[in-house]
Order: structure tokens, then C-alpha cells, then sequence
């Protein structure tokens, strides 16, 4: 511990006397013929994933010493011990990166002590989001519901995955703005609910992946199966077709709107990645530059490309500025959104 | 997000062409398909798939995932016809490789090859591991290409067909499945009820799918998400085959009859072909089963294989004592499901597993768009898949067939030197489930249940249906139930499944009565108290039973009921069982007929209990030993000590023996696990003493 506390000073002390490039160098001397291993804290597969060894094919030419990058996923218990193990366990020197999914670090703020998570979501090194969690709500072409004003008057049978996602998003719409969402629980995942929606046992999916949609399901959008009822970002998304409401222009009062805020911020960081707590200035420095200069290389450009997946990264200040602000939201505004979440009354 | 353009485009779907077009579509689509796969670049890359498929097939506890995410990204180069070609040649075969352990070791490599066990283990200890072997691939390879075949005939018919799949019909799967349990609990059948009413409880541990209650977590993270499916394989069916053999000291072949490997291997092949409506058959439960989202994997080969039980001559005399007929049936019905599994992803980019979810991110990369337009415009692209799948079963099973020989002489190996490896490899692949301790826990947990389950004749089994099916009984009762109040039992498929599961129930139950000569006979057969030391076995099952029951109190109504429901039926099941074993005491059957007791027969009836016992206690002592081990100073230095420490304790091999097994398998093992799969090995005590900036391996 000791010697990382000196070569921390000495990091710090460094940085505000020398030039930039000789700090590459220690990291580079630090780095070179080192392995970095990126953990995702989800499956093989899945959004997450995808991600992650996207960038660690690339990665490793932007880090000075050019480490070898090697992908590694740790999914258990929805990735809990995965945050866990970044918090407490992984290694403080740079070594390894971590990528979390998007409602973890709100875990400990919405689930106060129930929550099994261990972690001061200030103390990690936030590194960049390659892209905001952008979702929709959709309506099969069969439903009588069209826009996001028929939710007033008409029910939308929609799928539930879990507690958290679309039946949260559910249950709190339905609560706050009077939507008609009927939410049937259980699902074992997005997948079975798209199969369910096409087979006619559901009508819509409150929370739907805008990327899933445009990759998995282009032709949904093409030949006209799905109506696109609102988008839950705080304003309309330029790829989203432009007539589509946000939710935000869908509340009525200024404690909606509040509310919503509090819920839908972490839809913005839809991809954290982050170093452990007391990873050297330097080395932490570098690694964000790593990611800027990965989001400018060409071959990842194309590589993203033509795999369907958007990159629209969000700067390290700003995961920080959302998770503060979140954590300071007054605590009555905390429990209201609990109650909001629980299912309406039948 | 610009979609890219490919050949998916026109959106026309195949529901839109006539029928005499669509005949000619279809045609000239399967024999463009056949063109482009049969050009030597790409046949040579699906034969570079399969060779990898088949590596990592033989491992237990690594599927196709592992390879396919790794080599997912050099696909991406290629052109579609040939990507395709490449991933499903490694996913054709993973489960090809698999009847290897399953036949030699009684190790299921895959949670699929499970029921291969039951009549391929017996069979190699009789000497016929080559004919079990060759057997296992014929059927395989047939099975497969009849699979492929429905697949192709089912094309115009998928997207419609799987429209009929809903939640209900998913339930009803799942009953079927159940219903099972009656067929597999053999000679003891309310012990086999028993056994399924824990497993059904023990898949019901872990957050529940309606209202993320924690059921039975033990206030762990580890069974947040349930028990993972691959360490409790692995200790049910593989820990206890490897703990007899290590109690018997032999090698797993004590037959008499030394089959010439090649006469083994002919003789197999024969065996397959005389039994080729089995293999249809059974090619097509795997198909459809495989289909069929969320069912297939664990349980394609039991349903095969009761399947076969049940309608083949004679089967309730041989089946289970080494009949050829079961292994044709299981591994028939294996190969079959991975192109059934295609069907789902396919046709509406629903992947059925986590491999199916990563070949869809191929889709995207080569501008497919699952859904219509696979079965329209890219019609060919569909077809060319099909046809890798069935290139891929020959090209895998014929490998295997030739090597079959080879391998069979594994069998006669002396128990010292097959047991440190496939112990090693057990223990690691167990950890794969979810790369945390709690793996190895399960493992040996699980392990000496299966072991004492075995010893004293409970069925293991219906365990595993219960384990493998409670999620998806659970979940499909709630939603159907939430979804269409009761409408769901009028639905054709649920009437037909649930009608089937109702015979499957009854016919043995009555099989019963009649071989005891009647109820009145079964009456008249209820005696004196009488109990067996064994009679114990029944209060740990009935603390279990009483544990879960009691902590289900608290919960609300909705995650309990399905608990309480199975909960108290299998505690009145036990009590029931008990009671029967205290006074009710039958004959020989009336008919002379008896049902098989599902399970294999420990070799070990020889020796003297105390010395069965010790023995036990010492193998399972090597897995603590393991675990601890591993706690202390790491994978890479454990695997050498487990190795020379085991060989040295049990048989005083040669030194010259242990030292380089123990360096091999400790490079396999650094090589295969940590350079190429990347394994996250868990902090070690050692580990956190070193300074900070030096990495060993594993600590």
C-alpha cells in the first residue's frame, strides 16, 4: 500500500511539474508487456458484452506500451459481484477495467440496505460510456393503441422482464402519468418478449432498446409492425424519427418532470467503464485518452459500423456529474420513486 | 445506426409467393446453398470449425460459447456463405465430442449427454467401448443429417408454426417433461417423484421471475440468480461415476470380453443402421425439442431416451445394462437439436441459447435481418446454414468414428491415471458455471448427493428434470395464468401435451400394478414394521423438505404458491415412501417382468461397506483438498500437487510417470484455460501477500 501511496504523490507532483509526454512514457514503461483485462459484468452476448470486446479489440494500440488486451465477462447475480470485485478485490494499478451495467451504481441509491451491492460510486475512476441507454415503448401494428395518448384511455399488454427495466419503467408510468400499461411478469428475457409480441401474446414493450430495434428487427420498422409511442431520452434523439415525444414533453407537472429526471439520468450512462478506486492519476489519465483516441480510430468506426452498434460516448465528467446528482436527490424524492415503482393497484 | 445493405432488402416474406413458385424458390434456393458451401475454401473452413467445435466439445463444462465468442471476431472478414459455414461447424459439433467422457468415464461431457451414460458406461465396462463409441457417432451423424433434413422441409412452415408457440404451449412443454419423471424413476417410482419434487423446489431457488423475492438464497450472492445447471450436472452425474471407480481401484473396462476395437467399431455402425427408424425418430424429437425456445438443451436426450424405453422391444430388461439402443437414442436426438435451434433465431431472431445470441451478432455484421426475409429474398443464406449443419455432423461424427478405436482404449487404463486429469479438468470446468467459489461448492455438494443417491438406489434423474424444468414451469404457469386467465387449457398444443404427459404418468403407474398382480395383491402385501439402515436417508430428505417449506411461510403469495404447492407434495411423497419401505414389502413381480431401476449399478458391491465408505470419504477429501488449495496458493500450483499428490497417495506411481503428467496437465490447463479462454481465477491467500506489481498465474 505504501508504495502505491508514494507512487501516487509522486504521479500527482509529476503532473504538475513535467509535460504531458513524460508522463506517457512511465505509463508506457508501466504498461509495455503488461496483459489489461476488460471485465464486463454481464453474459457473452449481450449489450454489454458486445461493447466490451469491441473496444478491447482495438484498445490496446491507444494505451502507451501497448498492452494486450484480453476480454473476460463476470455476470453473476445480475452484476453485483461484478461491482463488488471492481470496488473491493481488482487490482489498483490500471490492470484492470471494468464495465458495469447501466442501473448498478443506482443500485445502493434505490434499494438502500437491501441492496447487496458494496460500493461508494464516487471513489471509482470513471472512464467513458461509448453510448447512451436510448430506449422507446412500442405498440405491435395490431394494438389499438397508436401514439402515447392512447395510453390515457386504451391498455397495452406489455411484457416484464425482472424487477427492474421494462416492468419499473411500467409500473412508474402507469403510476405518475396514468398510462394503461397491464404488465404481464416474467419473461426470461427481451428476446422471448419480442417472440411474444410477434405471436400476439403481448401488444407492446414499455422499454424497448432503440439499437436492438434497428439491428435485431429493422424490418419491423421497414415494413411497419411497430408504432413508436414516446422515447425516454431527455430530448427527441436525431435518430429517432422526429414526430416520436419525449417522455419528459409527455409530463404535466413540474414533479414529474422531477421525478422522471431522477429515474431516466442513468439511461444516459448506458455503458460505465471504470478503474477501480486508488489507480494512479497517470495511468487513469491515460486510459481515458485510450478511449477518445479508440472512438476517432478508423478501424473501429468501421468495426462498429458493421456490427449495428452506436457509438455516442459520454465524457468521464459528465458520469460523474449524473451519479452526484443522483446520490444528492433529496430522499423523499427517493422513496416517492420507490412507492411509484411498486404495480398499480388492479 | 445505418443498416448495412446486404442481400436482405426486398421485403417480401415467403407467405407472399404461391405454392408451385414457392416449391421451385425452395429447390433452386437449397441447390444454390449447396454450390456455394461445396467450394473448397469455404468446406475447408466449416472443416476447421469442426475441428475446433470438436476440442472444445470434449472439454466438460465448455460449449461452443467459449469458441464461438472468441472466434467470432474473425468472421467478420469473410464473406457471408463462408462466416456461417464457420461458426456453425463449431456449433454443429461441440455436443459431438461429448458421448467420449460420457461412454469412457460416465462423465457427461455436456449437460446434453447426460442420458448417453446410462446404457454407454455400462457398455464399457463390459469391453464394448468401441462399439458403444462407434455406436454413439453413427447415430450422431444420422440423427443430425435427419434433423437438418426436417429443417429443410419445415421452411415455409416455421415462421407459422412457431406462431403457435406461446407461453402456454411453453408450460405444457414443460409438463411433458415432468410427466417424464414417472419413466425415469424406474423401480423406485415415488422415490422418483420425490427426487423430482426437490429438483423442481431447487430450481426455484433464487430471485423469483414475478416479484424478485429471494427464495432459499442463504443470504448469498451465488444463488441470486439460481443454482447454475453445469456444476450440478457435473456433481449428479460425473463425480459419482469417477468416486466408484476410484473405490473399485479398477480400471472402468473389468469386462471379460476384450472386443478387437475394429470389430467394435463395425458392429456399432451395424447396430445404427438396424435400428434407423429409432434414429429418425429420435432425430426428430432433438429437432423439434431444439426448436422450441428455452426447452431444449438439458433435456432433449431423456426425452429421447424414455421415448425409446418405452417403445422399443424389450427395453425394460436392457435398457440401463449397457443396451446399444439407448445410446443410439440419446445421441441421435443430441446431434439433431442445434440445427433445430436455428429455427428460432432464424426465423425471428429470438436466439434460443447464449451461442444463438452471438451468431446473431454475425447476422447483423453480414447485413441479414432474421425474421421474413431469411425465408424470402435470402432464402439461399438459410439453406446454405442448413447444409453446414449437416456437413458439419458428418465431417464431426466421421472424425470421431475413426478415432473411436483410439479412444476406447482410454477404458483400460488403470484408474490412477485417468482419474487426476478428468478430476482436474471436472473441477475447472465446474467453475465455469459462474467463475465463483460457490461452483466448487455445488460441486461437491452436489457430488456427494448424486454419490449417496446413487449408493443407496435413489434415482438421480428426475432430480435433474426437476432442476432443469421447474424455471420454466414456474414462469409459463404465471404468465399464462396472468395472460389468458384459464382460455390457455382449451389451446390445441396444451390439450395434446398435457394429454401425453397424463399417459406418461399413468402407463408406468399401472405397468406397476399389474406386474404386483393387482391392488388387492398390493394390499394383501402390507406386512409387519421392518426398517434397513438405509431407511435414515429418508430424514435429510425430509429436513430439506420441512427447511423449504418453513422459510416459504413469510413470502407473499404469489412466490409461494408454486413452493408450497411442490413443497408439501414431496414431503407427503416422502412420508409416503418411507412408510411403504417400513411396511410394505412385495414379491418378486407378478409377471416376472420388473421395470428397470434407472441407474447405473456401482461396481463396487465386492468390497466391504467400511471399505466403500473410506474410500468415499477419501475422494471427496481430494476435492476439498482442491478447493482449499486453490483458496491458498492458486489453480497452477494446485493442479500439480492434486496430480502427483494423488497418484503418489492412491498407486505409488512411478515418478517418472507422475512428474510429466503433472507438467502437461498443468500446461494444458495454464494454455487452454488462462491464455486462450481467459478465466478470471479468484484472488488467492498467497496472492495477497506477493507485491503488488508481480502477477503469477492463477494467484
Amino acid at each position: 500500500m505504501r508504495s502505491k501511496t508514494i507512487l501516487f504523490a509522486t504521479a500527482a507532483l509529476a503532473w504538475s511539474l513535467t509535460a504531458a509526454g513524460a508522463f506517457a512514457e512511465m505509463v508506457a514503461e508501466f504498461y509495455k508487456g503488461k496483459t489489461v483485462q476488460f471485465i464486463v459484468g454481464s453474459d457473452v452476448g449481450s449489450g454489454g458484452d458486445t461493447y466490451n470486446r469491441l473496444i478491447a479489440q482495438f484498445i490496446g494500440r491507444h494505451i502507451p506500451g501497448n498492452p494486450t488486451i484480453v476480454p473476460q465477462n463476470m455476470p453473476a447475480a445480475g452484476g453485483i459481484v461484478h461491482i463488488n470485485y471492481m470496488y473491493k478485490q481488482a487490482h489498483r494499478d490500471g490492470t484492470e477495467v471494468g464495465l458495469t451495467r447501466e442501473a448498478v451504481p443506482f443500485e445502493p441509491l434505490l434499494l438502500g440496505s437491501k441492496s447487496k451491492a458494496n460500493f461508494d460510486v464516487t471513489k471509482f475512476n470513471w472512464l467513458t460510456s461509448p453510448n447512451s441507454f436510448l430506449n422507446v415503448a412500442l405498440a405491435w401494428e395490431t394494438s389499438d393503441v397508436k401514439t402515447a395518448a392512447d395510453l390515457l384511455t386504451k391498455e397495452l399488454i406489455v411484457g416484464g422482464v425482472g424487477q427492474t427495466g421494462s416492468t419499473n419503467d411500467a409500473n412508474i408510468l402507469s403510476n405518475l402519468l396514468g398510462f394503461k400499461f397491464k404488465v404481464i411478469q416474467g419473461y426470461p428475457g427481451p428476446a422471448a418478449v419480442d417472440l411474444a409480441m410477434e405471436n400476439g401474446e403481448l401488444e407492446g414493450r414499455a422499454t424497448a432498446g432503440w439499437t436492438g430495434l434497428t439491428t435485431r428487427h429493422a424490418d419491423w420498422l421497414r415494413d411497419k409492425k411497430v408504432k413508436i409511442l414516446y422515447q425516454m431520452g431527455a430530448t427527441r434523439h436525431p435518430n429517432i424519427p422526429s414526430d416520436v415525444p419525449t417522455l419528459m414533453e409527455l409530463a404535466k407537472t413540474e414533479e414529474q418532470k422531477t421525478i422522471l429526471m431522477l429515474k431516466y439520468a442513468s439511461n444516459e450512462i448506458g455503458f460505465p467503464f471504470m478503474l477501480p478506486p486508488d489507480v494512479p492519476q497517470d495511468r487513469v489519465d491515460a486510459m481515458r485518452k485510450a478511449f477518445v483516441d479508440t472512438y476517432k480510430d478508423p478501424d473501429f468506426i468501421a468495426a462498429a459500423k458493421s456490427q449495428g452498434v452506436e457509438v455516442f460516448p459520454v465524457a468521464p465528467e459528465r458520469i460523474m456529474e449524473v451519479y452526484k446528482q443522483a446520490y444528492s436527490a433529496p430522499r423523499e424524492l427517493v422513496e416517492k420513486l420507490a412507492e411509484l415503482s411498486k404495480a398499480p393497484a388492479k | 445506426m445505418t443498416s448495412t445493405p446486404g442481400p436482405a432488402r426486398a421485403g417480401h416474406s415467403i407467405a407472399h409467393l404461391g405454392g408451385e413458385n414457392l416449391e421451385t424458390g425452395m429447390l433452386d434456393a437449397a441447390l444454390h446453398a449447396l454450390q456455394m458451401i461445396s467450394d473448397p475454401y469455404r468446406l475447408m473452413i466449416l472443416a476447421l470449425g469442426v475441428v475446433i467445435g470438436l476440442v472444445v466439445g470434449i472439454l466438460p463444462g465448455i460449449g461452443g460459447l467459449a469458441g464461438t465468442a472468441l472466434l467470432l471476431p474473425f468472421t467478420f472478414s469473410m464473406d457471408t456463405y463462408t462466416a456461417f459455414a464457420f461458426l456453425l461447424g463449431l456449433g454443429a459439433v461441440t455436443a459431438t465430442g461429448d458421448p467420449i467422457p460420457a461412454i469412457l468415464f460416465g462423465v457427461p461431457g455436456g449437460a446434453g449427454s447426460a442420458a448417453t451414460v446410462l446404457d454407454g458406461l455400462p457398455m464399457a465396462r463390459r469391453g464394448e467401448a468401441g462399439r458403444a463409441l462407434s455406436a454413439a457417432y453413427m447415430a450422431s451423424l444420422l440423427g443430425g443429417l435427419f434433423g437438418a433434413a426436417l429443417l429443410a422441409l419445415a421452411i415455409p412452415v416455421m415462421r407459422p408454426m412457431m406462431k403457435y408457440i406461446g407461453s402456454p404451449e411453453l408450460l405444457a412443454f414443460a409438463v411433458f417433461g415432468i410427466s417424464m419423471v414417472a419413466v425415469m424413476a424406474g423401480k423406485s417410482p415415488i422415490r422418483g417423484l420425490v427426487a423430482g419434487c426437490l429438483g423442481l423446489l431447487l430450481a426455484m431457488i433464487g430471485a423469483d421471475p414475478k416479484t424478485g423475492t429471494e427464495r432459499w438464497t442463504l443470504d448469498t450472492l451465488y444463488l441470486y440468480e439460481g443454482l447454475p445447471i453445469l456444476p450440478v450436472v457435473l456433481g449428479l452425474f460425473a463425480l459419482p461415476e469417477l468416486c466408484d471407480l476410484s473405490i473399485s481401484r479398477a480400471s472402468i473396462s473389468t469386462g471379460m470380453i476384450k472386443q478387437n476395437p475394429k470389430d467394435g467399431m463395425l458392429q456399432g455402425a451395424r447396430d445404427v443402421f438396424r435400428n434407423w427408424w429409432l434414429v429418425i425418430r429420435c432425430g426428430w424429437i432433438g429437432s423439434l425439442l431444439g426448436a422450441v425456445p428455452g426447452i431444449g438443451g438439458a433435456i432433449v436426450d431423456w426425452v429421447a431416451y424414455a421415448h425409446a424405453r418405452s417403445t422399443v422391444k424389450g427395453a425394460s430388461e436392457t435398457f440401463g445394462k449397457g443396451d446399444v439402443r439407448g445410446v443410439i437414442a440419446s445421441e441421435s436426438a443430441n446431434n439433431a437439436r442445434e440445427g433445430g435451434a436455428l429455427i428460432p433465431t432464424i426465423a425471428f431472431g429470438v436466439p434460443a441459447t447464449a451461442t444463438m445470441s452471438l451468431l446473431l451478432s454475425a447476422f447483423l455484421v453480414h447485413g441479414l435481418q432474421p425474421g421474413p426475409d431469411m425465408l424470402g429474398p435470402n432464402l439461399s443464406v438459410t439453406y446454405s446454414m442448413i447444409w453446414s449443419v449437416a456437413i458439419a455432423n458428418i465431417l464431426g461424427a466421421g472424425l470421431c468414428y475413426l478415432f473411436s478405436g483410439q479412444f476406447a482404449k482410454l477404458a483400460t487404463l488403470r484408474y490412477t491415471l485417468i482419474l487426476p486429469t478428468v478430476m482436474g479438468i471436472i473441477y475447472i470446468g465446474a467453475f465455469e458455471g459462474t467463475r465463483t467459489w460457490g461452483d466448487l461448492y455445488a460441486l461437491l455438494i452436489f457430488g456427494i448427493i448424486g454419490w449417496t443417491m446413487k449408493q443407496s438406489r435413489w434415482p438421480r434423474p428426475p432430480l435433474l428434470l426437476g432442476i432443469v424444468l421447474g424455471d420454466i414451469f414456474e414462469r409459463y404457469l404465471f404468465i399464462s395464468i396472468d395472460r389468458y386467465g384459464t382460455d390457455w387449457f382449451a389451446r390445441p398444443i396444451v390439450i395434446v401435451l398435457f394429454a401425453l404427459a397424463f399417459v406418461g404418468i399413468l402407463r408406468p403407474l399401472r405397468q406397476d400394478i399389474v406386474s404386483q398382480g393387482g391392488i388387492a395383491r398390493m394390499v394383501s402385501m402390507i406386512g409387519s414394521f421392518r426398517t434397513k439402515t438405509s431407511d435414515l436417508l429418508y430424514l435429510p430428505v425430509i429436513i430439506v423438505f420441512s427447511y423449504m417449506l418453513w422459510q416459504a411461510r413469510d413470502w407473499d403469495s404469489e412466490p409461494a404458491t408454486v413452493p408450497l404447492f411442490v413443497g408439501t407434495l414431496g414431503l407427503g411423497l416422502t412420508v409416503i415412501s418411507l412408510l411403504s419401505q417400513w411396511f410394505y414389502h412385495p414379491g418378486e413381480p407378478a409377471d416376472g417382468s420388473g421395470r428397470m431401476h434407472m441407474e447405473l449399478e456401482a461396481e463396487t458391491e465386492h468390497l466391504t461397506q467400511r471399505t466403500i465408505y473410506t474410500r468415499a470419504v477419501v475422494f471427496f477429501a481430494w476435492l476439498v483438498f482442491f478447493i482449499v488449495s486453490m483458496a491458498l496458493v492458486g489453480i497452477f500450483v494446485t493442479i500439480p500437487l492434486f496430480v502427483i499428490g494423488y497418484m503418489r497417495s492412491e498407486a505409488k506411481e512411478r515418478w517418472r510417470l507422475v512428474l510429466p503428467k503433472a507438467v502437461i496437465l498443468t500446461l494444458f490447463i495454464y494454455v487452454v484455460f488462462d491464455q486462450i479462454l481467459h478465466i478470471p481465477w479468484p484472488r488467492t491467500v498467497v496472492g495477497e501477500f506477493l507485491p503488488s506489481n508481480w502477477r503469477v498465474p492463477g494467484m
